[in-house]
């Protein structure tokens, strides 16, 4: 099952949490996103679910994000992260960016 | 422009939050990755995994949480912070562990860096600490330029008055000056010597001033015809009036006329110069009351400190230009005579602060900036060097944690931080020590060599950030220059191939260090000539000090009775000094008296001259004066070589006649006898004032300021009757009794006279030390500063030594064993120190023998050492660095061979 799968594309996960978060209804934990990921992605997509961490501590230190401890369904301590302005912005240039060499790549890739 | 920087800073913070609460964060990210765990972990149970196959493959799809969150916590960014706060605390440890190392290398840093920021408070108050003014970053002083080129520091009233009138570049227009005057503060007490500022009527407005009680002086006071008013200094309300609370309205009675106490001045008000007078009053007044030096629109009465603010969009140099044209006088104006003394120009110099920085001034204080780096340099090589052995030691540890996979970079990271810390405690003692030294040194100082008739000085002395940073810069420097050498030399990879539970001391004989050779060395050589530059003081001072002057100024006493400016002296004043003249004379215990237009070694004044018979412009001297009395010559007890002294008829007639010295004979007419020879006294400009003929030759006598060069000799004419009616002329008297009786004397007989002239009694030998006292604090403090740099090397060689002794133990053992006795013992430990010494000996006495040229040519014309006192210098130096080496070295002696050799 999980062979099925492919790892995140290296220096994209910033980009995803960033649109998980700010697609997501209200906040999401860790496990949330990581999870979403995968459901938005139809599984196609698996996070590498350690390494979600140092990012996240990474984009609350730039301010893209911001973490609010609460409590889960089931009662336990959680923190539920929700995007900034400024991590809206992030993610607008991250697409941007993202587009371009995407569609760089697939014009590349395009039979002659 | 500004979000990213806002930004930034909020991102600063943000960090700042997370490190206050880093303990905090890391328990919540672990909390945080645990939960992740757990619902991974149900999630797989959910899908039907046993529970061992859920929590190991939830685990394995994680990745190792420790090293995940220790790639968290880099993201927060003070990895580096967290590495440092670890270093510090291994290093404190360490340094409690070896105390006395700790102690004596703080002390050593302390000592060096507190001489060094002692230094610096001294230069950074007179050079960069602002003016305690309002606006002094604007302020400048004005100076006239004469056709000579010569720059007079002072203005007239009248260029003061003109400039404040018509510059457009300039405004708050203030000028000063200081007058030393009797002043009869109220009815019961005498009057006393006391200090006037004069000033414009704008002075305190244009500074910013305030007063305490009453008002202070405004330009409605700039007028003479309203009743003279003074304000009072804070200093002047504590000493002469008790503070009294009603002082506003009170009457003094200045040099003989009435003024009114309108207000006393903030206790924190300075003004131009550090030295704050007793009391204030306006020139147009001061004129009026006859406290003005000479009448105040004379176009030749230059004694006014004029400063001003320039005003904004202005340059100094248009301020220059604008003020030439307004000061400069018009060829042919001005009478022929002093043409030379016409002004053609202004110039302007920021007067931030006391002494702003320029070229000139760190020219003259680079021998001592120097003296007292060297100090920190050898403080520096000295721990070098114990930190080098030390690191000899530590070999073994250090090569443990290189082995167990330390990084070399991360290893001197350490070593260096232990240095930091012994450098920020020494930083911090020694900044103590400067702030305490140089607060009692400078008031001692001053309190020897300012006269309460001066005013009191209010020179903040202490240290401003600008010393504290100093002191930090230092501090890390000295950290980095004794500490990174040391530590790249111990974890060298070469030296660190020896684990394998030898002992250092096992390996035989030990690798000596070059780099512990040339610090030994440099030590040495750089206490050679601290103690060589506080040698040159010392014996400069008192070759000065004693050398007989020719005088005989034993029981000569110099009074002064009353007390008023050039060309002011009332009538009443004249005859009283007459009176006291009288009395004096023929008082008890008075040998005899003369009066004299300047004092035996104070500043005399010089007359350009020239010999009758020569019309060479090349031919012309200037030779220090005096006016002087028939008597003067017994009184100083100065001898007639040949010819004769002054008559009284002289005096009475002012006959055109002069008394040269032997000297002065010898430079005028070097082949023919000087009594009947005729010179000419000549103006500025070269014109002949007057021709006067020689009748008599004194002796040589050293009369004026003790470091003036007199080789031209000097030159004497009679005092006149209008030079007494002008001039302050002091009265010398010789007297049979001492000193203290003969000035208990004079006070009575001044009392018996008028009890509201003052009177000044000093004892000619007071005149003559009081001229020593800047060099023998200049000798006490160099003395002081090579006895610290001594006494570093000395430590330093002890240590070096002490170390030798024991890493060569058995070597030594060895070699007892075989029958080696004391003596050979003793060569053995010493042979190589010793050898250090004497090349740094030689290599200092080099830069020695540079040296006494070098602060003759910056500072004071001292004699130089000369070889005896370079033998003297380094005879103390080798006795000192062999004490420092014998004690140690005698430890060997007390090695008993069979015991070392079994134990190893």
């Amino acid at each position: 099952m999980t062979a099925e799968r492919d790892p995140i594309p290296p220096g994209t996960l910033d980009m995803l949490v960033l649109r998980t978060l700010m697609a997501a209804d209200g906040e999401l934990h860790g496990f949330e996103i990581a999870e979403a990921i995968e459901r938005r992605s139809r599984d196609v997509l698996q996070v590498e679910e350690g390494s979600l961490y140092p990012a996240l501590q990474r984009m609350l230190v730039k301010g893209w994000i911001h973490g609010e401890w609460g409590r889960t369904a089931e009662n336990r301590r959680a923190r539920y992260y929700h995007i900034t302005a400024h991590g809206r912005q992030q993610l607008a240039r991250e697409i941007e960016s993202y587009k371009r060499v995407s569609g760089a790549i697939a014009r590349i890739l395009q039979p002659a | 422009m500004t979000v990213p920087i806002l930004s930034a800073i909020v991102g600063v913070l943000r960090r700042i939050r997370l490190l206050a609460t880093r303990d905090r964060s890391s328990a919540d990210l672990e909390s945080e990755m645990r939960l992740h765990l757990e619902l991974r972990t149900a999630r797989y149970r959910e899908q039907g995994m046993s529970d061992r196959d859920a929590r190991s493959t939830a685990r394995k799809r994680f990745g190792n949480t420790l090293a995940l969150q220790e790639r968290s916590r880099d993201e927060w960014g003070f990895t580096w912070l967290e590495q440092f706060w670890q270093d510090v605390r291994y290093g404190a440890r360490m340094l409690r562990r070896s105390l006395g190392f700790a102690v004596i290398a703080i002390g050593a840093v302390g000592i060096a860096v507190g001489v060094n920021a002692g230094f610096f408070t001294l230069v950074d108050t007179f050079a960069w600490q602002p003016l305690p003014v309002a606006h002094p970053d604007r302020l400048v002083q004005l100076t006239a330029v004469d056709a000579r080129g010569v720059r007079p520091n002072q203005l007239t009233y009248t260029e003061l008055t003109t400039i404040a009138a018509h510059s457009r570049t300039l405004e708050d227009v203030i000028g000063y000056a200081a007058e030393p005057l009797a002043v009869k503060a109220t009815a019961a007490l005498p009057a006393r010597a006391t200090s006037l500022g004069l000033v414009t009527g704008n002075y305190f407005a244009a500074l910013g001033g305030s007063a305490s009680a009453g008002r202070l002086l405004s330009p409605r006071d700039d007028r003479a015809d309203a009743a003279p008013v003074v304000v009072i200094s804070d200093a002047y309300w504590s000493g002469a009036f008790a503070r009294a609370p009603d002082i506003v309205g009170h009457d003094v009675v200045v040099n003989g006329t009435h003024a009114t106490i309108v207000g006393v001045a903030a206790e924190n008000f300075v003004g131009v110069i550090p030295l704050v007078p007793d009391l204030w009053m306006t020139f147009e007044q001061g004129e009026r009351v006859g406290a003005t030096p000479g009448r105040l629109l004379d176009p030749k009465n230059r004694y006014i400190t004029v400063d001003a603010r320039l005003r904004r969009g202005f340059t100094m140099a248009q301020a220059a230009s604008e003020l030439s044209g307004i000061i400069a006088e018009p060829p042919g104006v001005i009478a022929s005579p002093d043409s030379a003394l016409r002004i053609v120009g202004a110039e302007l110099r920021p007067r931030k602060s006391l002494m702003p920085p320029s070229a000139r001034i760190f020219i003259v204080l680079a021998p001592a900036l120097l003296l007292v780096a060297l100090v920190l340099l050898i403080a520096c090589s000295n721990l070098a060097n114990l930190l080098l052995s030390r690191a000899l030691v530590r070999q073994r540890e250090i090569a443990v944690r290189l082995a167990m996979g330390a990084s070399r970079n991360r290893l001197v990271r350490q070593l260096v931080t232990e240095s930091v810390l012994i450098a920020a405690a020494g930083g911090l003692l020694g900044f103590a020590l400067s702030a305490w030294t140089v607060e009692v040194v400078s008031r001692s100082y001053f309190r020897n060599f300012i006269p309460p008739s001066y005013g009191t000085l209010m020179l903040a002395m202490h240290p401003s950030w600008h010393v504290v940073a100093y002191t930090i810069l230092l501090s890390a420097a000295s950290a980095l220059t004794f500490g990174l050498a040391p530590a790249l030399h111990a974890t060298s990879p070469n030296l660190t191939g020896m684990l394998k539970g030898d002992d250092v001391a096992a390996v035989g004989r030990v690798r000596r260090s070059r780099v512990r050779d040339s610090l030994i060395v440099a030590q040495v050589a750089g206490s050679v000539v601290l103690i060589a530059a506080s040698a040159i003081l010392v014996s400069g001072v008192q070759h000065i000090a004693s050398a007989h002057s020719g005088l005989d100024p034993d029981r000569v006493s110099l009074a002064s009775f009353g007390l008023a400016p050039v060309g002011r002296i009332t009538p009443l004043l004249a005859s009283e000094r007459a009176t006291f003249d009288a009395r004096v004379a023929h008082a008890k215990g008075v040998a005899s008296t003369a009066r004299a237009s300047s004092s035996p070694f104070s500043e005399w004044p010089r007359a350009r001259i020239r010999s009758s018979d020569s019309n060479d412009a090349a031919s012309t001297h200037a030779l220090p004066i005096n006016r002087v009395t028939p008597s003067y010559f017994d009184v100083v007890g100065q001898r007639i070589i040949a010819g004769r002294s002054f008559t009284a008829a002289d005096s009475a007639t002012n006959a055109p006649v002069t008394v040269v010295t032997q000297a002065a004979a010898r430079t005028l007419w070097p082949h023919a006898r000087a009594i009947g020879q005729t010179l000419r006294m000549l103006r500025a400009n070269g014109e002949t004032s007057a021709i006067v003929q020689v009748i008599g030759v004194a002796a040589d006598a050293h009369s004026d300021m003790l470091w003036d060069d007199d080789a031209t000799g000097y030159l004497y004419r009679p005092a006149t009757d209008s030079d007494f009616a002008t001039v302050d002329m002091p009265l010398l008297v010789r007297s049979t009794i001492p000193a203290p009786v003969l000035a208990r004397t004079l006070r009575d007989l001044a009392i018996g006279i008028d009890r509201n002239t003052p009177l000044d009694v000093t004892a000619l030998t007071t005149i003559h030390d009081q001229q020593v006292v800047p060099f023998r604090y200049a000798a006490t403090i160099t003395g002081s500063i090579a006895a610290l740099g001594l006494g570093l090397a000395v430590i330093g060689l002890y240590g070096v030594v002490a170390f030798a002794v024991q890493q060569r133990r058995r070597e030594i053992a060895v070699h007892v064993a075989i029958g080696a006795g004391p003596r050979a013992v003793l060569r053995l430990v010493m042979r190589r120190e010793m050898r250090l010494v004497i090349v740094g000996l030689a290599s200092g006495l080099v830069l020695a023998l540079g040296e006494s040229g070098l602060i003759n040519s910056l500072t004071l014309p001292l004699p130089g050492l000369g070889i005896v006192g370079l033998a003297g210098v380094a005879a103390l130096l080798l006795a000192v660095a062999a004490i420092a080496i014998v004690m140690p070295a005698r430890a060997a002696l007390r090695i008993a061979p069979m015991e070392v050799l079994r134990q190893e």
